[in-house]
């Protein structure tokens, strides 16, 4: 070829191969004496080769950081926390990372090209065509999303699927890309609040008590079925209502204020007595119990209220303060009725039996005395026997009468009465020591009151002597002067350094039952106090009503 | 029955009881005597008063339990009339309290009438010389009684009780005595309960008067 027609060579026009491509035919047919063309063109092309060689090994550097990149990426798909899926149109498994392969409980391998329905649970799989069509059909791209059990092994799994369709590429039919997150958890928990929550109305509708949950402003936020009955109405027209919505003013403000001091507080309040007034007018008496719960902030949220109808108890009450008080009423009688039965019984022995006894007696004695016995010694004999048989029947009858009615009472009066039982008593238990101390005058003490005193110290006595195991026994009565703020009274004191017994027992025996049963009927109050090895202490205060001077008794 | 006539050496006695089937065999018993004669009866304390001042018995026979103002009081208004009359209560009743009070009344003799009317014409006799009678198993009750005691009634006490009523009266507690004494509280207990039996105390301060009076400690 021409030299001038020789084609000029541009480097920097050529492509890469054709640089290339010349640099090689250079190398391979080195020319001596290169003219200053070829020589240019050399020079230029070694640039270029330099140039290249640089440009290879900065593309190769890029390569590497790409491949690492992808590895982190492939990393990230894989390992995410949720698994990632892409399905193609029928709904084949197009990718899953390596979490979607354990979620689904089988090996990625296992799952590619295989359809993703065949792992749901049998009633999801057969709808799960549906699904997808509205994932193809969403507005936008936007994401589906729907709940779904999946099967794994044996277990049924429950998670959430949000998908969206990919754009389509050539030559693809449709796809989509599915994010598959584990919600069994958050299931379970929803469960269990669930259950909770219809375990405590279940509660709220067993429990006889009315209870109920208010909110901050107290409103109802809760209610059993008993406050339903109360107040009238539904459940549902109770709840997000105050009290001053549903009952009186009056009692609303009455509850309201302890309400809110509970709020403020943050201190249960247990067993307030209240009335109130129900839907039908009745008068019905409460016990209430408040307590405050507190939100996850630890601050109040609000209050739980459990009321409790007494008014039955209340009514049990009144009617066995009745019952007790007839009761007492009719052992006032008992004891009244059984003094003058005695006394009664012991005048009809003295005067009637007591007397012709003593009449036979003396007859008996006239007739011996004048027999003689040596003149009448037959008649002699018999008057004897007579008259010891008289006498020995009214010794039966004196231990009768002692037993019927202290005689002395009515003879001396109360002091001497006890001084004798005493000394009676002490004659009984001679190893115990028995103090009886009088003050004040008991010359007057008016009739009921006397043999109810004689009685009580007589009762104290004998239980003493058959249950207490003492050795000093102080009985201790006085007449206490009336003053203003309490009127003229006796106190009897019966101590004794016994055994004891336990307080609080139920009275055992009928002995202090029946002592304390003649002092209440007596209008008097007893009080015992002990403890096992400590003795007993009895008390008795019994008011001295009217103390009028009685005519002198006589029998 | 009663045909005799009261001479001036027989001994007049009223009977008072409320029961007439009473007073009838009373005066058969005492008109039996040579000696007792039955000058009036009266049916209860009141007629006795006003039948008292009619007839001057030298002896009352009393019953205690009458209608009335009773034997006692009808006893107490007798005396006060004649402290020289001497009354022979004659009563249902064998209370020592009884027995007591009507001799502190101004009884001069008691019976009962369990037994005691075959001692009756004696105590009349023994009364009416104003000699004391009283039914016999009173006796050994009342001899603790200052009416009766002759003798000092510490002499009652063994010398051990007599040791710890000493104690007892210095105000030493049942306690303490037992551990001055070396003995158990329990003896001590034992010891003190037969010294207020003996000596018919009701209480502790009875017992430091007793002790003062018998010169046993210094008030």
């Amino acid at each position: 070829m021409a030299e001038g027609e020789k084609k000029r060579i541009d480097p920097a026009a050529m492509s890469k191969s054709e640089l290339v491509d010349q640099l090689n035919q250079l190398q391979a047919n080195p020319k001596t004496g290169l003219d200053q063309s070829e020589a240019q063109l050399l020079h230029e092309l070694q640039v270029h080769q330099i140039e290249l060689e640089m440009q290879n090994l900065e593309l190769r550097e890029a390569q590497q950081r790409l491949e690492e990149a992808r590895d982190r990426y492939a990393d990230l798909y894989d390992f995410a926390p949720i698994s990632y899926l892409t399905l193609e149109g029928t709904g084949r498994i197009l990718e899953i990372n390596l979490t979607g392969a354990s979620m689904l409980g089988d090996e990625r391998a296992n799952l590619i090209g295989k359809p993703f329905s065949a792992r749901l649970a049998l009633k999801d799989s057969q709808l799960f065509f549906l699904y997808l069509n509205r994932v193809y059909h969403s507005v936008g791209g936007s994401n589906i999303v729907t709940e779904v059990k999946i099967k794994r092994g044996d277990a049924e799994v429950d998670v959430r699927l949000e998908s969206a369709p990919m754009k389509s590429t050539a030559g693809r039919d449709r796809t989509c890309r599915m994010v598959m997150t584990d919600i069994s958890e958050q299931k379970r928990t929803k469960g269990a609040l669930k259950q909770t929550l219809l375990a405590q109305e279940a509660l709220l509708n067993t429990i006889p008590a009315k209870v109920f949950f208010k909110d901050k402003d107290l409103r109802y936020t809760a209610v059993s079925q008993g406050c339903q009955e109360f107040f009238g109405r539904p459940v549902a027209d109770i709840l997000g209502k105050t009290n001053f919505d549903l009952i009186p003013r009056k009692q609303a403000e009455g509850l309201q204020r302890m309400e809110l001091s509970v709020l403020l507080s943050g201190l249960p309040e247990r067993n307030i007595e209240h009335m109130v007034t129900d839907s039908k007018d009745n008068q019905l008496f409460f016990t209430i119990s408040l307590a405050p719960y507190f939100g996850p902030d630890g601050k109040t949220a609000g209050l739980v209220g459990v009321s409790v109808d007494v008014t039955p108890i209340r009514e049990a009450e009144h009617l066995s303060q009745d019952l007790l008080q007839q009761n007492r009423l009719l052992t006032q009688q008992l004891f009244s009725l059984q003094e003058e039965e005695r006394r009664h019984l012991a005048r009809e022995l003295h005067d009637e039996l007591g007397q012709w006894l003593t009449a036979i007696q003396a007859e008996a004695e006239a007739i011996r005395s004048s027999s003689g016995v040596e003149r009448e010694p037959e008649i002699y004999a018999n008057a004897k026997a007579i008259g010891k048989s008289a006498a020995e029947v009214q010794s039966v009858i004196r231990r009768i009468l002692r037993r019927l009615r202290p005689a002395l009472l009515d003879q001396l009066g109360l002091a001497d009465s006890l001084q004798e039982l005493a000394t009676q008593w002490r004659q009984h238990h001679p190893k115990i020591v028995c103090d009886l101390d009088l003050d004040g005058d008991l010359g007057d003490i008016p009739e009921p009151l006397n043999i109810t005193l004689y009685r009580l110290v007589q009762e104290a006595l004998t239980n003493i002597a058959n249950h207490a195991q003492a050795s000093h026994v102080k009985v201790w009565l006085r007449r206490v002067p009336g003053v203003v703020s309490e009127p003229e009274h006796l106190l009897l004191t019966v101590q004794d350094d016994g055994k004891g017994m336990t307080p609080n027992l139920p009275l055992k025996g009928l002995g202090m039952l029946g002592m304390r049963e003649r002092v209440i009927a007596s209008g008097g109050e007893f009080m015992s106090q002990s403890a096992p090895g400590q003795g007993v202490c009895i008390e008795i205060r019994l008011p001295l009503v009217a103390p009028r001077k009685e005519r002198r008794k006589h029998e | 029955m009663s045909n005799k006539l009261a001479t001036p050496t027989s001994i007049k006695v009223m009977l008072v009881d409320d029961h007439p089937v009473v007073r009838d065999g009373y005066r058969h018993l005492l008109e039996n005597t040579p000696d007792i004669r039955v000058v009036a009866e009266a049916n209860d304390g009141e007629e006795a008063c006003a039948l008292y001042e009619q007839h001057m018995p030298n002896v009352v026979i009393l019953d205690l339990s009458m209608p009335g103002i009773g034997g006692l009081e009808a006893l107490r208004r007798i005396k006060a009339k004649d402290p020289a009359i001497h009354i022979l209560v004659f009563s249902m009743h064998d209370s020592e309290t009884l027995v007591l009070r009507s001799l502190e009344a101004g009884a001069t003799g008691y019976l009962t009438k369990q037994g005691g009317v075959s001692q009756m014409v004696e105590a009349v006799r023994q009364v009416a010389q104003g000699k004391l009678f009283v039914d016999s198993k009173f006796v050994p009750d009342l001899m603790h009684h200052r009416l009766f005691a002759t003798e000092d009634p510490l002499h009652a006490l063994s010398t051990r009780e007599f040791q710890i009523f000493q104690m007892l009266a210095e105000g030493h507690s049942v306690s303490d005595i037992a551990v001055m004494l070396s003995i158990s509280p329990k003896t001590v207990g034992v010891h003190h309960a037969n010294i207020m039996r003996k000596l018919r105390l009701q209480n502790a301060a009875q017992l430091v008067r007793l002790a003062i009076r018998c010169n046993v400690v210094k008030p």
